[in-house]
């Protein structure tokens, strides 16, 4: 009996010794995590984070938006092309490339490459361009200036602006009004009540509210306030543009809800802002030439180039693009230099 | 036999009960591991657990006594109130696109409202001069006058030396926007929403270094204090009912960032921070205004009394002790930089209120500096 105590060597009572302790440290670490790690966790139990977390991932919902600091979200970079990835043109004759920024919300997305496509075509020796679509879903003209003012601080110097608005600024009424962002309902509820929470934290959904009239406003009322943020935005816009010495450009774009497009549609506060649509968009064609830059093509669009969604057709991508293109030439912008 | 057997088929079912249980448990402690990890503000719940009980806080009493030692001339009754209503104010709001503020409040000894600290006194009308200068102050906590009353700020502090000096001069009104947590990027943003708003200003003064610098990776990734919190509404949760907390990991915004070497990872906030100063500068000369950007103080620079100040931080930061002697010598190329981070090469007596923040002589003499630095703006 002694001689087996003997065969064992002093390495493998080391080793023994190693796994011991690593196996105890294993085993603390466990019940800790069990105890600190679980006081915040999304679930009581970890099994059910971990049914939640492979979940979440096979999802394809997962991760629309995502955080951005100053304009509080944007949307995913794997959902449609990255914000800001330039589509470009360049042309065969030697000179600057000019940087036009497009700023909008999701109907922007299929117009930059239409218009770059156009341009290609109709001025094949026209000066070089460079689009970059900073189009997000849910953006409007407020959002679109707080991100402009971000861009520039952060050393942006584009040489044109187009910002292309109307659907969000008067469908959202609410986050419109109250300059805040699609989300901020969200943002609001957790940081002022889940932040410091330390129980169960209830969130309140009333993304549905946001395009109601609010009930003590009377429509026109409202309907003229957002006019008027609107108005208010575009002039913001110039400011920071004169100061980089960039040249702007506005577009009041078609919309579902306007007109001959809205019919049969059916949704939370459809007569709200159906009746909205209806006052704001002929008063911004009557204020047309009244504000610098500003072009009203509210009423290109007809009942068949708006999907079920209320998203644009190709077809109509293509006439937004064309009426860009028509308005940037015609200024002179972009197109063929005086001296070609 | 009955008995015995029945005996042996519960002694079965019972092992094999607690080893499911004992494995239903092994799993659940595996899991809280992996899953549960990354609510977790340290890597390893054992480090956690090590923290929880080793970090220190001020207890009341010391907080107090730091407040009646820094006012020699008040009452120690008006010391404690003003710590204690500092604390009570000491909440935030969301605030669109600027992300959160200060909530409002009001006190005796501290008000907010909005975006603004009271200042006190807030204006000097001279009724004989037709011409007002408006003058605003952005800044983080310091400006804001953390553990001060409204009347010791440094806005109120510098207006109440104009006054003295110039009794017959302009009329001058300040306003405070200094805000707790805010670096040079969120106070420009605020300062373009004021523009947006309307508001135009005479003179603009930033003063800056402690929230850019120490918690240093929010002018990195140009993320502001809360962005944390933000992020974990949106990182696909957000339509969750019964998430439980946030999980604060605001310490991480002082550590350096991995991978990066020092030197690069410094002069990348030297630079960033410079272009805030160039961009507030083109911001405010294109809307007329005149514009002052001054770097402040901190404990861990050219503070020779440092280990003998018994309030202040004692920590050494290699980070401020690189970017600091950089942004002296921007003195000579930027006419309206201030670098007042030589303040505390001779001082003895108590700069700080707090390990951070200005005591009310100190915040005076900060305000001194500005005055002299803006005084031919107010006289011209």
């Amino acid at each position: 009996m002694e001689q087996v105590k003997q065969d064992i060597s002093a390495g493998k009572k080391i080793l023994f010794i190693i796994i011991s302790v690593l196996a105890f440290v294993v085993l603390i670490e466990g019940l800790l995590s069990v105890y600190f790690y679980r006081q915040n966790g999304g679930e009581s139990l970890a099994s059910m984070e971990m049914i939640r977390t492979i979940g979440s991932k096979l999802s394809n919902d997962k991760d629309l938006f995502v955080f951005e600091p100053w304009v509080e979200y944007k949307q995913h970079d794997g959902f449609s092309s990255a914000q800001g990835t330039p589509v470009s043109y360049l042309s065969e004759i030697p000179g600057d490339t000019l940087d036009i920024y497009f700023f909008g919300g999701a109907n922007l997305s299929g117009i930059d490459t239409q218009f770059i496509n156009q341009y290609k075509e109709k001025f094949p020796r026209g000066i070089s361009a460079r689009i970059h679509n900073y189009g997000s879903s849910h953006y409007y003209s407020h959002q679109e200036l707080v991100l402009l003012a971000n861009l520039i601080q952060s050393g942006h110097r584009p040489d044109v602006l187009v910002f292309l608005d109307g659907i969000n600024d008067f469908l959202y009424g609410i986050p419109s009004y109250q300059r805040q962002s699609y989300f901020s309902f969200m943002f609001r509820q957790y940081f002022n009540s889940g932040l410091r929470s330390k129980g169960k934290f209830t969130f309140l959904d009333t993304a549905n509210a946001l395009t109601k009239t609010p009930d003590l406003t009377p429509n026109i009322e409202f309907s003229d306030s957002l006019i008027s943020n609107y108005t208010s935005n575009l002039k913001n816009i110039r400011l920071l543009a004169d100061m980089i010495g960039a040249k702007v450009y506005f577009f009041c774009e078609p919309s579902p809800y306007y007109q001959s497009a809205k019919t049969h549609q059916t949704f939370a506060n459809a007569q709200d802002v159906f009746s909205r649509f209806d006052y704001i968009y002929p008063k911004l064609q009557q204020m047309q030439d009244s504000i610098p830059g500003f072009t009203y093509i509210g009423d290109i669009g007809g009942q068949n180039d708006f999907t079920s969604d209320g998203s644009y057709t190709p077809s109509l991508n293509r006439k937004v693009a064309e009426k860009i293109l028509s308005k940037l030439s015609a200024v002179q912008i972009i197109g063929y230099r005086q001296n070609q | 036999m009955n008995t015995g057997k029945q005996k042996t088929l519960w002694v079965r079912f019972r092992s094999w009960i607690i080893t499911l249980l004992v494995l239903l448990f092994l799993f659940e402690m595996f899991s809280s591991m992996i899953f549960f990890q990354k609510y977790g503000t340290a890597p390893l719940a054992i480090v956690q657990l090590i923290k929880k009980y080793t970090e220190k806080s001020v207890p009341q009493t010391l907080y107090h006594k730091m407040h009646i030692l820094t006012r020699p001339d008040s009452s120690k009754q008006a010391s404690i109130q003003i710590a204690n209503e500092i604390w009570a104010a000491n909440n935030y709001s969301y605030e669109p696109w600027l992300m959160f503020r200060v909530a409002d409040y009001s006190s005796a000894y501290v008000n907010v409202t909005g975006f603004e600290r009271k200042c006190s006194p807030s204006e000097f009308i001279n009724p004989l001069v037709n011409d007002t200068i408006d003058i605003f102050f952005f800044g983080g906590s310091t400006m804001y006058g953390w553990n001060l009353s409204d009347a010791e700020t440094i806005p109120s502090q510098l207006l109440n030396l104009y006054k003295q000096k110039y009794p017959n001069g302009k009329s001058v009104r300040i306003r405070n926007y200094g805000i707790t947590y805010y670096y040079s990027k969120q106070e420009l943003m605020l300062f373009s929403k004021l523009l947006f708003e309307d508001e135009r200003p005479d003179i603009v003064i930033f003063m800056d270094g402690l929230n850019d610098f120490y918690p240093s990776r929010m002018l990195f990734h140009d993320r502001p204090y809360f962005a944390y919190a933000m992020q974990q509404v949106l990182d696909g949760r957000m339509f969750e009912k019964s998430r439980r907390t946030i999980v604060d990991s605001s310490e991480i915004f002082y550590l350096d960032v991995p991978g990066i070497p020092s030197s690069g990872y410094y002069e990348n906030l030297f630079q960033k921070y410079l272009r805030h100063v160039k961009h507030g500068t083109e911001l405010a000369n294109h809307v007329g205004a005149k514009s002052y950007f001054v770097c402040q103080p901190v404990p861990f620079f050219n503070y020779p009394n440092n280990e003998q100040d018994p309030i202040s931080h004692k920590d050494k930061s290699n980070r401020i002790n690189f970017i600091y002697p950089l942004l002296r010598k921007q003195q000579d190329s930027l006419s309206n930089f201030l670098f007042l981070g030589d303040m505390l090469q001779n001082e003895k007596g108590f700069p700080f209120i707090d390990q951070l923040h200005y005591s009310p002589a100190f915040s005076g003499k900060i305000a001194e500096n500005i005055f002299r630095k803006i005084e031919k703006d107010l006289t011209n």
